[in-house]
């Protein structure tokens, strides 16, 4: 008797756990998942993030400590190398001819040449601008330097380090791949330059921001048809919440990506068709990179990350199996302690 | 409450429970996933209780709980329009919590027979649901101590000796009839207990295994919550002395053996329970 009450008492809480009262009736919808973070800890100020086009390779600038680093990313990542350039390396660029990395010097007014075969630095060219805030790679021999301190642009001419003053305005920089056209965002528009003729002639304009922009990251699509431009207002932070794109060729508005915050910075897949934003704001749940698609300009996908992200520091691999960005997590900088409030680390997310 | 399902007639039963909860490890599922805010829930709960011996067959419980809730995270950038920029936010909420009333009624007992216990009762919505964070702003019902929704509870335990030992098993639910004056629904609860105990002269304890089946919330009046309700399973220690003829006190040390939650929710792996009761014939 004692073991029918028992066995009636365990079928009545099977039984009741059952019934509707204790069944969920409906399932919200899963956006997105939670994976493991897979982060290379760093605690660096990162200023710039480039891939190596050949070499399993990233690069990054350590504003604060004056380095680039190379971090190994084939398996788990790891600094493989760090080299000590010069004062706060600011921007980078890899020459056509995949063989160096250049590196802009915002601290010291030069550019530091780095040999990518053997991760050395092969040469040093000074600039006669103060604070240095991007420079582009024309062609191998040929790059154009800008500085927030100068209405225009200098070029300088590799190897015999001669510079010119030129009519391109100063702002964040894009060459096209042949090295004909340079493209300037600046605080108030965009701008292509024709550099075919041997001459330089400005060839189009966007329509102005319609406010003193700062430049989060400009971007170069792979396919060529456009550029991706991530604005912040720094007057009203609720101003901007998308990125844009341009056509390249008359730099026409192609594609407004809304993501309810300013961009900090854009990568797209090599075949020009996922686009990857990463917002200046978090929402209720987290920090999420958003992924688009390029045709429809839709919502497609969505990348919870470690923390804030970083303007300019965020990157796809050569395969499109991985974006690597720059997270700062929370509870690292909520005191005075020197250097606790630019506290990078690398992340890499497996890309759907 | 009642110990072993006694009911005596003219007995005034007082107690006394301290429990504590430390949620920081948050699951998906079953799966351990990262803690992105570095998100953490102090819960604990001092409980105040009487049982009163109406006659040798019925007994009035109340129940009347303190509750304390700490919830700290640090925010990121854009995270609160309050704080934008982000960094460390905490929520607090503490007060009397939701009251209950229990009507308990011990089923006639025939030797050899297990005691069996019959218990239905009211949680009242006495517990505050308006606590606000730093800013003035309300936060999530679900940190807060009250639910505004007057519920029925409704429980069944029976126990038996035998030889050294008593085994007991409970089954206890509380449904939840209506949304509060937010809109929000908690979801209903099923409570599993099977218990083994060694009631000793002086010093007592025993091993319980608890399962808590929670259905999900429901927000703004019929909208599913995320990150709600879920599956539990618990195993206990319990370590009991009696004090005196009339006190006893006991910790229990419940440690989850199984979490399953709706999305991601913060867990604990342990919790801390301390009662004391307090026997008295009128």
């Amino acid at each position: 008797m004692k073991r029918y009450i028992l066995y009636m008492m365990f079928a009545l809480v099977a039984g009741v756990s059952h019934c509707d009262l204790y069944v969920n009736s409906d399932e919200p919808r899963d956006y997105y998942e939670f994976p493991d973070f897979d982060i290379l800890t760093l605690g660096k100020n990162i200023s710039d993030m480039i891939m190596d086009p050949q070499q399993p390779y990233l690069y990054l600038t350590d504003y604060g400590n004056n380095a680039v680093l190379r971090v190994d990313i084939d398996g788990e990542m790891k600094v493989d190398r760090t080299l000590i350039l010069g004062s706060h390396p600011i921007a980078m660029d890899v020459t056509p001819d995949q063989r160096s990395l250049i590196v802009g010097l915002y601290g010291e007014s030069s550019l530091a040449i780095v040999d990518l075969a053997n991760f050395t630095i092969a040469d040093k060219v000074p600039v006669s601008l103060v604070g240095i805030n991007d420079f582009v790679c024309a062609s191998n021999s040929r790059l154009f330097v800008s500085a927030h301190t100068e209405p225009n642009v200098v070029s300088l001419t590799l190897p015999e380090k001669v510079e010119q003053d030129e009519i391109i305005r100063s702002g964040e920089l894009l060459a096209s791949p042949d090295g004909n056209k340079i493209f300037v965002a600046s605080t108030n528009i965009l701008q292509k330059y024709d550099l075919s003729s041997g001459f330089i002639t400005q060839e189009a304009w966007s329509a102005p921001f319609g406010f003193q922009a700062k430049i989060n990251d400009f971007v170069y699509g792979p396919n060529g048809e456009h550029v991706f431009l991530c604005l912040a207002d720094q007057d009203d932070r609720t101003n901007v919440r998308d990125v844009l794109a341009f056509s390249t060729t008359d730099l026409t508005l192609t594609g407004n990506f809304e993501i309810k915050s300013a961009g900090m910075g854009v990568a797209v897949s090599k075949d020009g068709k996922r686009v990857f934003v990463a917002p200046t704001e978090a929402d209720a749940a987290g920090v999420f990179i958003v992924e688009f698609d390029a045709e429809t300009k839709l919502e497609k996908d969505y990348y919870l990350v470690a923390g804030n992200l970083k303007a300019k520091c965020i990157v796809i691999d050569q395969n499109d199996q991985y974006l690597y960005v720059a997270v700062n997590t929370p509870g690292d900088n909520d005191s005075f302690e020197p250097y606790n409030n630019n506290s990078f680390d690398l992340q890499r997310i497996i890309l759907h | 409450m009642l110990q072993y399902n006694a009911i005596v007639d003219g007995q005034l039963t007082i107690g006394t429970s301290y429990e504590y909860e430390f949620l920081t490890d948050p699951i998906y599922g079953t799966r351990s996933i990262p803690n992105v805010n570095r998100e953490r829930t102090n819960n604990t709960a001092t409980s105040f209780f009487v049982n009163y011996g109406l006659s040798d067959k019925f007994s009035l419980t109340l129940f009347v709980p303190y509750r304390s809730v700490t919830n700290e995270k640090v925010l990121f950038r854009g995270q609160n329009d309050d704080q934008y920029d982000g960094g460390k936010y905490i929520r607090h909420a503490s007060g009397v919590g939701d009251m209950a009333f229990m009507l308990n009624y011990a089923l006639p007992r025939f030797s050899k027979l297990p005691t069996i216990l019959l218990s239905a009762g009211v949680k009242l919505a006495n517990g505050s649901i308006d606590a606000t964070d730093k800013y003035g702003k309300r936060f999530s019902d679900n940190l807060q101590i009250g639910s505004g929704s007057v519920d029925p509870i409704v429980a069944l335990s029976l126990s038996q000796a035998y030889h050294n030992m008593i085994f007991s098993a409970e089954a206890f639910t509380r449904i939840t009839m209506r949304e509060n004056i937010y809109g929000y629904k908690y979801g209903n609860e099923l409570h599993g207990i099977l218990a083994a105990d060694y009631p000793g002269a002086l010093f007592y304890g025993g091993l319980r295994l608890s399962y808590l089946l929670a259905t999900r919330d429901h927000y703004e009046y019929g909208k599913i919550t995320r990150e709600r309700g879920g599956t539990w399973l618990y195993l206990a220690p319990r370590l009991g002395i009696k004090v005196w003829d009339s006190l006893d006190f006991d910790i229990s040390l419940p440690f989850a053996v199984y979490q399953n939650v709706n999305e991601s929710q913060l867990t604990s792996s342990y919790q801390i329970q301390i009662n004391t009761t307090y026997h008295l014939a009128l």
